[in-house]
């Protein structure tokens, strides 16, 4: 078979159809594409809100905005910016790049893919709806309590904030998962995790924090939509709840959060420096080390926000030490790219020119966070302006400086044309100079008082230098529309190329660009470190078929590898465009608008929807057994195999699920101890019922296959429902509400388990030992949650 | 697998006495316990995380893949040391 002959073959199999088929894609480099763009018109959006807010504050007294309208507009800018730019944007690189970075052709769920995109794309475009309406959310893009509560915000505008970010997160949780078990399973042969390129690395930690990240900050929307909707007072504190709680959930998300955007952008960095340095990453070995610990280090500092609620002086020391110490592994970055450039010879191409940009801007950044991570610097400063440059130097230089050297990097591998670097140098230092204007200045404003959100002042020091800061915002505008403009003209006017224009040495120069939707003719075989690669060799040996799965059988075929030593596994059979994806996203969109406009039969109408879409997906054909593989090499299909990538996916999802009940009982822990109004007047008492749930749980853990554990966790469902009858009124005091929260976390789980284990009855595949995987974990939270309730009894102080 | 426990099981030692230390800091105060008490239960918790952090130390020393042993190595060192310096208020600040 010739390439050409290989390449129609290969097209036919994996392409997506023209028009109205174009929907249902699924295909990585198309996802990758739609997520960056979608997320490149949310920047601007958030870009043009950010001009309204300079533009009122540039003068004392300003008549622009009304109150309102600037409450809705700073809200919006800081949601768009965090939930629907920086995070889609790098899961839309990590989408089109991770595949051809690795040796796959795809990633390890397509369709989750799509249902990710259609989830963010809807959820965005709800807020911007929101928005243009006039009822976006107004408390701050951290929602604090009690301003975002019903009392004080009575309308919709935090259900849309909630709601929409739960939406849209679906998206996130969905990217995570993808990206680890795209990372640990789907491979070229040979390629070990001491060979991954180091932007794997990244993406690899980057994917695990989001799997711990994101679960508080769900939970803590649900307990707060909870409360709105139906009363349930978590963060009331005339009824036993705190609003400190929402703080502890956000913030348990919202500092991993940072580096969860950094990381990504630092993996760029570490991927691009070394190629125009000339060079190798220095201390990839150290490199690595430090990723692990700062994706630790990163969860121990979420307090840093709340130094001034008043938590005891020996907890705020864990704190702040935490927050001083993630400076080492971040320098430790830092001076591995300083020490490639010094042992190599960098070229000033245009991305690093960004590069420098973000160096430069990073760091000032990085420097005034040890200024806040220390408590008494932090009083001073808090919720001021300082805090606010602090965040856009961290944020524009660690995330938006890297992505632009990424962009000119990489746009020549979507569109097949190289940077002419006319405007490009322009468009660079009005960016640079229009932000440092802006944000220096901020600082300044911030020490001299000016609180964040503060929307009209008076004093004439602060006018001067807020009218610097709008300045330097306008400057930054036109910088940004030069730079999108020079994207536009490299894309339609660029120079053509051939093949790897920068002389790298990662697989995705391999392919032809643009890339075909296949990625590869054949999946390579490494034997180095997959940054070391002959780039121009491996190309032309790829498209002539030298490698494995060479020969299209009609099958979206890719290859599935062991996690540690890359060895070849199994032949994993990935799904055809289908529009499913995109249905499922319309129907789970449904039950959001049930839940916002309170239309809860039709929520609930639409989540039966959603789950029935879902079952389709598993639909599937027998095992084939053993393939075929090439090179005389036969695999399983993954089917067949002992650890398919499902089995993967869902240890993952159990994790990311135990963090958020781990949540939950850490929610319950604190306002028993915590929050005013403790013990409640009437306390919680169920009896003994909860011990059918209880023994049906711990049966489950041994039980966990076939028609028995089906049979127990219809048990757990009756055994919870009685129980959840008997909690009694839960709008009265946190108490109850707690243990409603509890029992029905565990309820929800065995419902699920319910349905996994009917499907999984079907005897079809890995179904069995995915349900028992669910079904294990479902019974060890389900006794943990039946044991709850008798706990908080003897903890208030009242018999169960 | 075991070079992987050893890769990640020194942060999880330290995230493990993270939150076992903030908790029982938290509800020693809030119960009111003697502040002698709450100090001693903190420092022989802390011994015990600090001896911990050495263990994936030692699993990491017998792995057989170069890479992940030194690299598991240097995130077990940089983990001992933050189990060291992030609890050190235990031994001299006020615990409520």
């Amino acid at each position: 078979m010739t390439p050409i002959e290989r390449h129609h073959a290969l097209e036919r199999i994996w392409g997506t159809g023209p028009g109205l088929q174009r929907l249902s894609a699924v295909n990585h480099t198309i996802m990758g594409r739609r997520f960056m763009i979608a997320a490149l018109v949310f920047f601007a959006i958030g870009g043009i809100l950010a001009m309204l807010i300079r533009t009122q504050l540039a003068s004392a007294e300003s008549p622009f905005m009304e109150a309102e309208t600037y409450a809705q507009v700073f809200t919006m800018h800081g949601v768009v910016m965090m939930f629907l730019f920086a995070i889609p944007f790098f899961e839309g690189l990590a989408m089109y790049l991770l595949p051809k970075m690795l040796g796959a052709r795809d990633m390890a769920f397509p369709r989750l893919s799509a249902y990710g995109f259609w989830c963010y794309a809807f959820g965005g475009a709800t807020l911007v709806v929101a928005l243009l309406l006039g009822v976006a959310p107004n408390a701050g893009w951290f929602l604090y309590p009690p301003l975002s509560s019903a009392t004080f915000t009575p309308g919709i505008q935090s259900d849309i904030w909630l709601l929409g970010i739960t939406f849209v997160e679906i998206s996130a949780m969905s990217a995570a998962v993808e990206i680890v078990v795209t990372i640990l399973k789907l491979r070229g042969a040979g390629m070990s995790l001491d060979r991954l390129p180091i932007f794997a690395w990244y993406m690899l930690i980057v994917g695990g924090m989001m799997l711990v990240g994101f679960p508080p900050l769900i939970l803590g929307s649900l307990l707060l939509e909870a409360e709105r909707a139906f009363g349930l007072p978590f963060f009331d504190p005339l009824r036993g709840g705190d609003p400190l709680l929402w703080q502890h959930l956000f913030w348990l998300f919202g500092h991993p959060e940072v580096y969860i955007i950094f990381l990504p952008a630092a993996g760029v960095l570490s991927t691009v420096i070394p190629v125009f340095s000339g060079t190798q990453l220095a201390g990839y070995r150290v490199v690595v080390a430090a990723l692990v610990a700062m994706a630790f280090l990163s969860f121990g500092l979420w307090v840093h926000h709340m130094y001034t609620t008043g938590i005891p002086h020996l907890s705020l020391s864990f704190f702040s030490i935490s927050s001083a110490l993630v400076a080492l592994p971040t320098a430790v970055q830092v001076f591995a790219w300083l020490g490639t450039m010094g042992t190599g010879r960098p070229r000033l191409s245009i991305p690093m020119l960004h590069v420098f940009g973000f160096f430069f801007v990073f760091v000032c950044g990085g420097l005034s966070g040890v200024m806040l991570a220390m408590v008494p610097f932090d009083m001073q400063v808090h919720d001021t302006h300082f805090v606010v440059a602090h965040l856009h130097y961290v944020l524009v230089g660690g995330f938006v400086f890297p992505m632009m050297a990424g962009a000119y990097y990489w746009l020549p591998h979507i569109c097949g044309r190289m940077p002419v670097h006319q405007m490009s140098q322009a468009a660079f230092w009005t960016i640079f100079a229009g932000f440092n204007l802006t944000f220096l200045h901020m600082h300044l404003t911030g020490l001299l008082g000016m609180t964040r959100r503060s929307y009209r002042y008076s004093d004439p020091l602060w006018e001067v230098l807020n009218l610097v800061s709008s300045i330097g915002g306008f400057v930054t505008t036109i910088g940004f529309a030069l730079l999108a403009l020079d994207l536009v003209l490299l894309m339609r006017f660029g120079r053509p190329f051939r093949r790897n224009p920068w002389g790298a040495g990662t697989l995705e120069w391999t392919t032809p660009t643009p890339p075909p939707s296949y990625a590869f003719g054949a999946i390579p075989v490494i034997d180095r470190r997959a940054d070391r690669l002959e780039v121009e060799r491996m190309g032309a040996d790829l498209a002539a078929g030298r490698g494995l799965l060479a020969t299209p059988r009609g099958e979206l075929e890719t290859l599935g590898v062991d996690p540690i030593t890359g060895a070849p596994r199994q032949i994993i059979f990935l799904p055809h465009p289908t529009y499913l994806p995109l249905w499922s996203a319309l129907a789970t969109m449904g039950v959001f608008a049930g839940m916002l406009f309170k239309v809860y039969p039709l929520a609930i109408a639409f989540a039966a929807l959603t789950v029935g879409l879902l079952l389709c997906w598993t639909r599937g054909r027998k095992a084939p057994g053993v393939l075929d593989a090439g090179m005389g090499l036969s695999l399983p299909q993954h089917r067949s195999s002992d650890d398919p990538p499902s089995l993967w996916a869902i240890r993952l999802l159990v994790v990311a699920d135990a963090t958020a009940f781990a949540s939950l009982l850490f929610g319950a822990g604190f306002l028993w101890m915590s929050a005013p109004g403790w013990p409640p007047e009437d306390p919680v008492r169920i009896g003994g019922i909860l011990a059918l749930p209880f023994l049906a749980n711990a049966a489950l853990m041994v039980l966990a296959r076939g028609w028995a554990a089906v049979a127990l966790q219809a048990a757990v469902l009756a055994g919870l429902a009685a129980a959840l009858m008997r909690v009694g009124d839960a709008t009265a005091h946190a108490a109850p509400a707690t243990v409603m929260a509890v029992l029905s976390f565990a309820a929800v789980h065995a419902g699920i388990g319910l349905i996994l284990g009917a499907v999984a009855l079907r005897g079809f595949g890995r179904d069995g030992a995915i349900a028992a995987t669910w079904h294990r974990y479902a019974g060890l939270s389900g006794m943990l949650a039946a044991l709850f309730p008798p706990a908080l009894s003897l903890l208030t102080g009242a018999p169960a | 697998m075991r070079v992987l426990i050893a890769l990640l099981g020194g942060f999880l030692v330290w995230s493990a006495a993270f939150l076992a230390l903030y908790a029982t800091q938290a509800t020693g105060c809030s119960l009111g316990w003697p502040r002698g008490v709450l100090r001693a239960v903190l420092i022989a918790m802390l011994a015990g995380f600090a001896l911990l952090s050495l263990v994936p130390l030692a699993l990491a020393r017998r792995s057989a893949d170069p890479f992940l042993r030194r690299t598991a190595t240097l995130t077990g060192i940089a983990a001992s040391a933050a189990v060291a310096l992030c609890f050190s208020g235990i031994l001299w600040m006020a615990p409520c």
